[in-house]
């Protein structure tokens, strides 16, 4: 897999995290989440983004603000963020993940399952 | 909700693990991710654990997370006899897990409620006091379903 996909993927796993911990819902079930904690994640937060190529995060994070978030599984071939199908000879690529790609359709940043 | 997600390949009777870390390893291993899906999965858990211990006390620990390589929410129940140094709240060992992970949107919140639903029955199974007693992993399988529809 592509470096930055891989890290793309573990700023929105840390964001998916984030925004759970800053939850009431959350909060009441008894996990520690305790500020410190918080801004423990969002120090790792900023450490990942800031190796990702500039122009990438700026759009990851115009694409998040739009969709709630900024990266999205393909799954059967289709979008998870719009259910767009790939094309077969699309889908069926040997290099898939090698590089940073967006959905056609929605824009999204994709990763490939 | 709980129930549909206990399945018998996603049980592991005696886990085998001593540490935090060899635990997160061997309670992903019946999801049966690739091995590119495996690390995500495994780093998004390690940074969780990292701003606190999902170890609740009593026994039990609840590591969770969500991550951009799942496709849909998954739970792992694992027993130690022996017990695990999770980091635990209450500094004792951990003797029963409950993995759970999801992608990062799931409709209706699915995930925050099937947490919560897993948290009330790991302390139904500490109550109960039976869960290390069991004969074997099918007497295991039909306890926990039975505190799963008491949740």
């Amino acid at each position: 897999m592509d470096d930055v996909i891989e890290k793309l993927i573990a700023l929105n796993d840390i964001d998916a995290m984030l925004k759970d911990a800053e939850s009431e819902e959350y909060r009441s079930l008894g996990f520690e989440t305790k500020e410190e904690c918080i801004e423990k994640l969002k120090k790792m937060r900023e450490e990942i983004a800031s190796s990702i190529p500039r122009q990438v995060v700026k759009r990851y994070e115009k694409l998040r603000r739009k969709y709630g978030r900024g990266i999205a599984p393909v799954v059967n071939s289709v979008c998870t963020n719009c259910f767009m199908q790939f094309p077969t000879e699309v889908a069926s690529r040997t290099d898939k993940n090698q590089k940073v790609e967006f959905c056609p359709n929605c824009g999204i940043i994709i990763y490939w399952t | 909700m709980i129930g549909e997600l206990l399945k018998k390949d996603r049980i592991i009777y005696n886990m085998k693990a001593k540490s935090k870390d060899e635990a997160l390893k061997e309670l992903i291993e019946p999801l049966n991710l690739s091995d590119e899906r495996r690390k995500v999965v495994l780093e998004a858990l390690r940074k969780r654990e990292a701003i606190g211990s999902t170890g609740i006390g009593h026994g039990i620990a609840i590591p969770h997370t969500r991550s951009v390589v799942l496709d849909s929410v998954a739970l792992v129940v694992g027993r130690s006899k022996e017990g695990v140094d999770f980091d635990a709240l209450d500094g004792k060992p951990v003797h029963l897990f409950f993995l759970l992970v999801a992608p990062p949107n799931d409709p209706g919140t699915k995930y925050l409620i099937t947490l919560g639903e897993v948290a009330r029955m790991a302390k139904k199974l500490i109550e109960k006091d039976e869960y290390l007693k069991t004969a074997d992993e099918e007497a295991f399988f039909k306890l926990l379903k039975e505190v799963a529809g008491e949740v």
